[in-house]
């Protein structure tokens, strides 16, 4: 399994350094675009900014997606055992999201630790009203997506790219889910209807489905590696 | 280097013609070194269990005997040996393929044998 | 090179309903060059990837020194298989570069030998920092035979290595394999259809025809099988009474078959008024897969 482990983590310091790469951007261009002293400015670097965890769901989709196309069939084509490869990946996806939770906590932290002036929409990159683990429990399931998606799609294209549009469907739902719960004025309008009972059940709900799909998912990925077919 | 080897017969049996044939040339004298299996298969681009074929037949012939930790040599005598083996099979293959030859032109045995003398005259003369 | 024997038995493999390797039995000697030839779709590299554990199989058994090798740490670790570069993966060009695809396959075969690497890159003039996509095909033909090379594998499996090659390289080629196997012994599958340059390289010869093994033997011990027989067709069938005939090539009243006996009754034929011929690997190879394709 360490051979197999290895040989995947070469490929994530490039992955890590164009995400690390892009927050870095992000700061210099608020910077340079006066961001951290005028709250209203609403320019594009400032939305990047807000809208940062999402583009590290994205970008590790796009990662896991490619570990579980090219580099399954390269690791497997040097004689890497399919069941440590698998384990192997397990231990990536882990890397990942604590390496890119613990690039999210230094996010979310930093205007405040450089003075910036505080925003009120910038809900999402603080840590969801207490709930600290759900970015890495997003992050591992977003990655489960993205191998599952690059898995389907190698075989039937059309079944794989219902799956990506759904992967997609799922990471701006919960983006948007996560601004919801943190957005305190909404949420308490909310939970003062008759409907209330949804909003907390909802998020119960949908842990329990994204915790199915995942584990679905990891079995599913464990199937196509044991059965697969090197190029 | 490959181009000392044809398809005409086996290639480990060419090896051991070429050996022998420098044998008779006095390439390799009596007791001398001959090139080893490696070296043979580097020299050709053949597979050394080929080469290895080809120096074993000779060895079984008692052409060339092995120096344990050293390599192969050529025994005592190898060069008389060489040439009653080759005398051996003078018969088959080169006395037999001319008379067939022959019988098909249908030549007579009398013109057969004054070829020969003829040319056995010509060689004289050399 | 503590390399084991590989075998399959009773191997069968089919794609949907189409069954690609029929009941096959297959050993492979530690210590020897194979060569592994067939024509095109005779089921090479599906056979080469199911003695790997790379490919899958429906029934039948592939062991390594007596192991499955399917997840057999050993059997992977020994075997290198060394395909074809894809310049295209399922995502786009393969922008991986050299030195990464050599890092990883160092990373995986624990006999890997850097220095040897090295030199083959410099003889190959080959520039690391170029990604897959970019190279020729000669240039993909050589990061494949560096890779099987470098990897000091025991067991070294080669599918058409010499593809892109030219002629010159592909001599060039022939030479670092025996160089290689006269230094360290191990054991070396070359599957190709250039056959007749490969033929002295091979000590023993693997024919694999429409999934069935059709000969397992020492090269030269095949092709003394064989022979062209030819002169008037009366004649010719007279002579190879008692031979088995593979093909028949007929112009006017000269008839040309390509025959296999054993040496006792080869000679028998010589004593005839016709030719003998013999036949080299690539000749004996075509008379047994050619299934009169050809005349």
């Amino acid at each position: 399994m360490v051979k197999s482990f290895r040989f995947l983590l070469n490929f994530t310091w490039a992955n890590l350094g164009a995400i690390f790469g892009f927050a870095a951007v992000v700061i210099v261009g608020c910077y340079a675009t006066g961001v951290p002293d005028n709250p209203e400015s609403g320019n594009l670097f400032e939305t990047y900014y807000s809208m940062f965890p999402t583009m590290i769901l994205l970008c590790l989709f796009l990662y896991a997606f490619a570990l579980c196309t090219n580099n399954l069939n390269l690791g497997l084509s040097f004689g890497g055992r399919r069941g440590d490869f698998f384990w192997a990946l397990q231990g990536i996806m882990v890397f990942y999201a604590a390496i890119c939770w613990a690039l999210q906590l230094f996010m979310s932290a930093f205007p405040a630790l450089a003075n910036w002036e505080a925003r009120e929409r910038w809900t999402l990159l603080n840590l969801f009203g207490g709930r600290v683990w759900v970015f890495p429990l997003v992050c591992l399931v977003l990655m489960v997506l993205g191998c599952l998606s690059g898995m389907v799609v190698v075989k039937h294209k059309v079944l794989g790219g219902i799956l990506v549009t759904l992967s997609i469907f799922v990471m701006i739902g919960v983006t948007c889910f996560m601004i919801l719960l943190t957005e305190t004025k909404i949420m308490d309008f909310l939970l003062d209807t008759e409907w209330s009972w949804l909003w907390t059940t909802l998020p119960k709900v949908m842990a329990a489905v994204l915790t199915v799909c995942a584990v679905g998912g990891e079995l599913f990925i464990w199937r196509t590696i044991q059965r697969y077919v090197v190029r | 280097m490959r181009g000392t080897l044809n398809d005409q017969s086996l290639i480990y049996l060419q090896i051991a013609r070429m050996l022998e044939d420098d044998i008779l040339r006095g390439v390799y004298r009596e007791e001398e070194q001959v090139p080893s299996t490696n070296e043979l298969a580097r020299g050709y681009n053949i597979n050394p269990a080929t080469a290895a074929k080809g120096i074993n037949l000779l060895v079984s012939d008692g052409i060339l005997y092995k120096r344990r930790g050293i390599g192969m040599f050529v025994s005592k005598g190898a060069g008389e040996t060489v040439k009653q083996k080759r005398k051996a099979a003078f018969y088959d293959g080169f006395v037999k393929p001319l008379v067939k030859e022959g019988a098909s032109l249908a030549l007579t045995g009398e013109e057969l044998l004054a070829m020969i003398q003829q040319a056995i005259g010509e060689e004289k003369e050399k | 090179m503590n390399a084991g024997t590989l075998k399959a038995e009773n191997l069968c493999k089919s794609y949907k309903d189409k069954e690609v390797l029929h009941n096959l039995d297959l050993t492979i000697e530690p210590g020897k060059i194979y060569g592994l030839i067939g024509r095109n779709g005779a089921g090479k590299t599906t056979l080469l990837g199911i003695l790997t554990a790379q490919n899958t199989k429906n029934s039948g058994e592939v062991t390594y020194d007596g192991q499955p090798v399917w997840e057999n740490q050993r059997a992977l670790s020994d075997i290198c298989f060394s395909r074809e570069l894809q310049p295209t993966l399922f995502s786009g060009p393969n922008n991986l570069k050299i030195k990464h695809y050599l890092k990883s396959a160092a990373i995986y075969y624990p006999n890997w030998d850097f220095d040897y690497a090295l030199r083959l890159l410099d003889e190959f003039k080959l520039e690391t920092k170029k990604k897959i996509s970019q190279l020729s095909k000669g240039q993909m033909s050589m990061v494949t035979i560096l890779i099987a090379l470098a990897s000091r594998a025991p067991v070294t499996i080669l599918d058409e290595p010499a593809a892109g090659l030219d002629v010159v390289m592909r001599e060039r080629f022939y030479q670092l394999l025996l160089e290689d196997f006269a230094q360290t012994g191990r054991t070396f599958i070359v599957s190709t259809h250039i056959i007749e340059e490969a033929a002295s390289v091979f000590e023993r010869v693997i024919i694999l025809d429409e999934g069935r093994i059709l000969e397992n033997t020492d090269t030269e011990e095949l092709i003394s099988q064989f022979r062209y027989v030819s002169g008037r067709d009366d004649v010719v069938d007279e002579a190879c009474k008692g031979l088995e005939v593979l093909s028949t090539h007929q112009m006017g009243r000269h008839k040309t078959v390509a025959v296999r006996g054993d040496a006792v009754k080869l000679e028998a034929a010589q004593e005839a008024d016709v030719d003998i011929a013999p036949m080299n690997l690539q000749n004996v190879f075509v008379s047994l897969c050619g299934h009169g394709d050809t005349q």
